[in-house]
Order: structure tokens, then C-alpha cells, then sequence
């Protein structure tokens, strides 16, 4: 007996997978990722089980609600006489098939909204996270290198402003200054409403109008970017200042950056080769964590430049009670969220092979 | 303070209390030196300061009712209406005082609420430790997962718009960072040797919580708290921009600016309600910074460790 359990437990130990740091590692951040996943729509669920509204009105009107027949077949239907943990399930699976309710102000399905509308924020998002990174990562290392001078007092009160300013009221003071003023700047929408749609294509206008060959609209595109970018990135410019700025400081006192010094390298070697590239991994961990706050600001950002993305879209659904639209892009949006530090960990695992022992 | 009254003077005799004031006085003394020393700080300090004469006195500070329609809409500054009116002809100067009663008091509710809760269940999850812990910081982690402002809106959206939902709303998405920050005081404070002798003492789990441990972790809960003002005003002002917050005709700061958005010739409307929002923000963040660095020297450097 003791003979058998023993070998057993000798054959399990040879059956197991060889511990592969990576894949455990990218094993272990898919499942929580998972995990976190599945927490998120247990959250959205209780929001939309906590309404006081009545969800057979919402979705059917008041005339039908008033038929008995009528909201007996919908509860029937979405399983809203079942005990709570039964309508999670119903709720779970359905979101897994792609059905994530009805829209009531647009009456399209909300997946399909949402996959319409997410280009537009994407393509703000990303204009945003660029011209941050790189004016940030240029504030933050003059900051650092001229401590206690001028590039670094400014910095220091970019990063101040940035979380003391409403981005929607900064989104209507550039609107009146560059708008109103003096005219340099559109004041909202993605491209100039006089030009023709592009039909068919990614819904990522920058790239839609480059393969179509058209420069007159390409500049079009990139005029309306300038200020919604600018405006939402404000915060996050503000972050990466501050973190640029440490870790460069950081850096700057090892000994092998001054071994890199003495050995005659020029001082913007030593920042390009040593300097940035030992920062880059916290500069990366914070812009994927940025990602979720300027995702959120876009429901600002959206609203004041009227940008047709996944921001309006959720303020018009607040605004009219569309309770299946905000909980679907509270779900896109967070689910997008997570995943994006899921592979911003994955990298920052490539980056620091450390990571991988913990 | 309260929490200095709250220790039981069980085993201290009467010169140690003396000794205890005189020590206190001294202590006034030398907070009064480092905050001139601070000027950063000061400017925060009296930004505050001016923004609590304004709440107290607001009627007697703004002209005019904060609802009151004048007869004239969209008039530009000028020395009768200091921040000119808005398109329903209202005082926008008086709308800007009123508000901040309802902008910076609803925030410091906010605060102090999440504040509460999250210590509640950081001491709770630190102190106890083993399952509960981990079922509590795994809920704190799925709230992270949301980003603030979605979170924030779905729920004041589920609940219904007004401010006190907007405030709810503030409140679920704002203790999870009291938690965690709690938790990870208690645990590096659970089995420090003042913690345990006074368990060793006998001292029951309740006791050693509000004695021993509840001292230790205010400074650097209130700290955060501090700081957290200003982000309670922005989102609250941001709920209200949105509509899910502060419903018309309430003099709401960011209620204000959505007003002003469609009238781009009046700058003023959006203008002044901002002004305010940002010096309030701005104030409470160098409040904030400056007593982190004053009374919390240790969690700067731990914080510059962890970076590392």
C-alpha cells in the first residue's frame, strides 16, 4: 500500500509539465485575468439586478408592460422569475453568445454598437497615449536632469494641474481659445462633416483615409485629434512626468551609469543606451495602468468634442436611462482595461526577466 | 484628536499627563514652524481657508439668490455681475458661492464615508488575516479593475441622477484604496512589539485594534484622505457634467459648466464654475502633499523604496 502511493505520487512528479518560468507565469496572469473577468459581469449583474426600474418597462414601454401576456412571455424569456444565481447564468452565457441586450436609444443589439463605436476612442486613445509617452518621457528626463531648475519646476506643475484639472472644463477652454478665438482648431467631431464618408473601411479615420489617398481628409483627421488628445492626455502627461522623473533620478545614481561616464561615452549615450532603457519598464507598467483612466476620460473628452466613440455613446445612454448600453460599455471598457495589463505585464515579464521568479 | 481622548488613561499617573501636554505644546509648535517653512503647503492652507469663509458666509458674500433670474441672460462681466449671468439670467458670481456648499461639502461626505468604510474593512481584512483576507483583498482588487469615472457612472445611472446617488456612487468606487492602504498598515503593524505585548497583556482583538492600531494608521489614512478631496470634487463635478449628478437649477459646479458648453460666445459661464473646481483641487493636493511630507516622512521613504 504504502509501496503504491508512493510510486504514484513518484509518476504524478514525472507526469507534470517542467516548470517553465514563462509559461507558468503567463498561465498564472491569464487565469486571474480570467477570474478578474468574470468578477467584473458578476458586478455589472448586481447594478443592473439593484435598479429601481422595472426591467420589463424598460425594455418593453409602458403600453406593453401593461399587457399581462406580454410580460409574462419576457420574464419567461429572460429568466427574470428565477432565483438570482439561475439569472447570473442566464446573464453570463448570454453575454459568452454575444447577446448583451437590446440598445434603447439606438434599438441595435449593444454589441454591435459598442464594436462600431470603439475605432473612434481607440483612435483618440492611442493619439493620447503617444503624445503623452512622448512629451512625458521628454518633460520627466529634463525634469530629472535639470533637477530643481526650470524644466523641472514646469513639470512639476504640469503634474499638479493634471490632477486638479476637470479635463471637460479644460476640453471647453482650449474649445473657446482655439474655437472661438482665434479659429485655428475645429471644435468637435472626427472629421470635417462637409467631406465624403469612406465606406467600408476600419473606422480608424487616420488609416481609412491613408489607403484611400486622400490627403485632404488625412489632415482633416489629424486637425480634429489635436485637441481632444491634448485635453484627455492632460492627467496622464502628468504621470509620466512624475514617474519618468523618479526613475531616471533613480537610475542616474548607479554605479554603471557612471562606469559608462568614465569610460568617455557622450552624456545623451548614456541616457539613450543606459538611462531610458533601464526606466522604460515602469514608464510602461504606468502607461498600461493610464490606459484604464484615459479609456474613462473619453466619456468626458467624447462629450465636450462631440467625438462619436464609445464615450458619448455612454453618456447618451446614461442620459436616457439605457441601462443595457452603460452596462455594456462598463463591461467593454473594463474587460478592454484588464487586457491591457495583461499584456503590459507580459511585456514588462520580456523586459525584467526577474518577474518571471516571483 | 479624538483619538488622543480616546486612549484610556488606565496606567498613565498624573505627572505623565503634564509631561504629555507640555510635549503636545511643543509639538503645536514645531508643526506651526514646518508648516512657514512650507510655502507651498500655506498656499494651500489659506486657498481652503478662503473657500470655508465663502461656504459660511455665502449668503451674505453672493448678491444675489443663486437661482434668481434677473431679467438679463448672458450679460459679460461686469462690477454688478462680477461673473457676468448665464442664459437664464442668473447670477453667475452668487451660483459659483452657493455651489461650493454643495461641491465641497458633498465631497468631504464622500471622503469621510469611503474613508470609514475602507478603513472598517482594511483592519478587518489585516488584523484577522487567512480567508477573510483574502476573499475581502480579492474584492478590492475587482473594484481597481473598473476605471474610476465608467464605475462611477453605471452606478449613479443604475441608482438615478442626483447628487446624493452621485455621491453613493463616489462612495463604492472610493473605498477600495482606504482598504488596501489600511491593510497593508495593519499587517506591517500586527506583530510589531508594542502590537503583541499588550495581546500578550491580554488586551482582546477588539482593544488592540482601536489602542494600538488605530493610532498608527491615521496619519497616513488621513493623508490620503487629504488628497483624495480634490479627486472627490472632480468626479462628483464630473457625474454632474454628465447629467447622472447635481440636476438643475442646483448652483452644482460642474452642473455649471455643462450649462455653459453650448454658449461659446459666453465664456463666462463654464469659465468661473472651472476656476473654482481647480483652485479647490489644486488646494487640497498641496494640502495633501505638504502633510504627507510633515507628519509622514516614513511612508515617503517607503514609498521611494518600493519604486526601486
Amino acid at each position: 500500500m504504502t509501496i503504491g502511493t508512493s510510486a504514484r505520487a513518484a509518476g504524478a512528479r514525472a507526469l507534470r509539465l517542467p516548470r517553465h518560468p514563462v509559461l507558468s507565469y503567463t498561465l498564472r496572469r491569464l487565469g486571474l485575468t480570467l477570474l478578474l473577468g468574470l468578477g467584473i459581469t458578476l458586478i455589472t449583474f448586481t447594478l443592473s439586478a439593484l435598479v429601481p426600474i422595472d426591467p420589463v418597462v424598460a425594455a418593453l414601454g409602458e403600453r406593453a408592460a401593461g399587457d399581462p401576456d406580454i410580460v409574462a412571455n419576457y420574464r419567461a424569456k429572460h429568466g427574470l422569475d428565477e432565483p438570482l444565481p439561475v439569472q447570473y447564468w442566464v446573464y453570463l452565457t448570454g453575454l459568452l453568445r454575444g447577446d448583451w441586450g437590446m440598445s434603447l436609444q439606438t434599438q441595435r443589439p449593444v454589441l454591435q454598437d459598442l464594436l462600431s463605436y470603439a475605432p473612434a476612442t481607440l483612435e483618440l486613445v492611442f493619439a493620447t497615449i503617444i503624445m503623452a509617452v512622448v512629451f512625458g518621457v521628454l518633460l520627466g528626463l529634463a525634469a530629472a536632469l535639470y533637477r530643481n531648475r526650470f524644466p523641472d519646476h514646469f513639470a512639476r506643475v504640469i503634474a499638479l494641474l493634471g490632477v486638479s484639472t476637470p479635463i471637460f472644463w479644460f476640453g471647453i477652454v482650449m474649445i473657446l481659445i482655439f474655437f472661438a478665438q482665434l479659429g485655428w482648431l475645429p471644435s468637435g467631431g472626427r472629421i470635417d462633416p462637409t467631406m465624403p464618408k469612406i465606406q467600408g473601411g476600419t473606422g480608424f479615420l487616420i488609416l481609412d483615409t491613408i489607403s484611400a489617398g486622400q490627403p485632404a481628409m488625412l489632415w482633416s483627421v489629424m486637425k480634429h485629434l489635436v485637441l481632444p488628445s491634448i485635453v484627455l492626455g492632460l492627467s496622464t502627461l502628468g504621470l509620466i512626468i512624475r514617474i519618468t522623473r523618479a526613475s531616471v533620478l533613480e537610475v542616474l545614481g548607479n554605479d554603471y551609469v557612471r562606469a559608462g561616464h568614465a569610460k568617455g561615452l557622450s552624456s545623451g549615450t548614456v541616457v539613450r543606451r543606459y538611462v531610458l532603457r533601464a526606466s522604460a519598464g515602469s514608464i510602461l507598467t504606468i502607461t498600461g495602468v493610464a490606459f484604464g483612466g484615459l479609456l474613462a476620460g473619453t466619456v468626458l473628452i467624447e462629450t465636450v468634442f462631440t467625438w462619436p466613440g464609445l464615450g458619448l455613446y455612454a453618456y447618451r445612454s446614461a442620459t436616457s436611462a439605457d441601462l443595457n448600453s452603460i452596462m455594456g460599455v462598463t463591461l467593454f471598457v473594463s474587460v478592454s482595461y484588464i487586457l491591457v495589463n495583461l499584456i503590459v505585464d507580459l511585456f514588462y515579464m520580456i523586459l525584467d526577466p526577474r518577474v518571471r521568479l516571483t | 484628536m479624538s483619538i488622543e481622548n480616546a486612549t484610556p488613561p488606565t496606567t498613565t499617573s498624573i505627572p505623565a499627563a503634564a509631561e504629555r501636554r507640555r510635549m503636545k505644546i511643543s509639538a503645536t509648535l514645531h508643526v506651526v514652524k514646518r508648516i512657514l517653512r512650507m510655502p507651498l503647503f500655506a498656499v494651500g492652507l489659506s486657498i481652503v481657508g478662503v473657500w470655508l469663509i465663502v461656504i459660511i458666509f455665502a449668503g451674505q458674500i453672493a448678491p444675489f439668490s443663486p437661482n434668481a433670474q434677473l431679467g438679463i441672460a448672458l450679460s459679460p462681466p461686469s462690477w454688478e455681475h462680477l461673473f457676468g449671468t448665464d442664459a437664464l439670467g442668473r447670477d453667475v458670481f452668487s451660483r459659483v458661492v452657493h455651489g461650493s456648499r454643495i461641491s465641497l461639502v458633498y465631497s468631504v461626505i464622500l471622503v469621510t464615508a469611503a474613508m470609514l468604510i475602507g478603513t472598517v474593512i482594511g483592519m478587518i481584512s489585516g488584523f484577522f488575516g487567512g480567508r477573510l483576507d483574502e476573499i475581502l483583498m480579492r474584492l478590492v482588487d475587482l473594484f481597481f479593475a473598473f476605471p474610476v469615472i465608467i464605475l462611477a457612472m453605471a452606478v449613479a445611472a443604475a441608482l438615478g441622477a442626483s447628487v446624493q446617488n452621485a455621491v453613493l456612487a463616489g462612495i463604492i468606487v472610493s473605498w477600495p484604496i482606504y482598504a488596501r492602504t489600511v491593510r497593508g498598515l495593519v499587517v506591517g503593524y500586527r506583530d510589531a512589539e508594542f502590537v503583541v505585548s499588550s495581546r500578550l497583556a491580554g488586551m482582546g482583538s477588539g482593544r488592540s485594534i482601536l489602542v494600538d492600531l488605530l493610532p498608527s494608521i491615521a496619519g497616513p489614512t488621513l493623508v490620503l484622505a487629504t488628497q483624495d478631496v480634490g479627486a472627490a470634487i472632480l468626479l462628483l463635478a464630473s457625474l454632474s457634467f454628465l447629467g447622472v449628478g447635481a440636476q438643475p437649477p442646483m448652483p452644482e459646479w460642474g452642473a455649471m459648466i455643462s450649462e455653459g458648453v453650448t454658449y461659446f460666445s459666453s465664456w463666462w459661464i463654464a469659465v468661473f464654475p472651472g476656476l473654482a473646481i481647480v483652485t479647490v483641487a489644486l488646494a487640497f493636493n498641496l494640502l495633501g502633499d505638504g502633510l504627507r511630507d510633515m507628519f509622514d516622512p516614513k511612508m515617503k521613504r517607503s514609498i521611494q523604496r518600493k519604486t526601486k
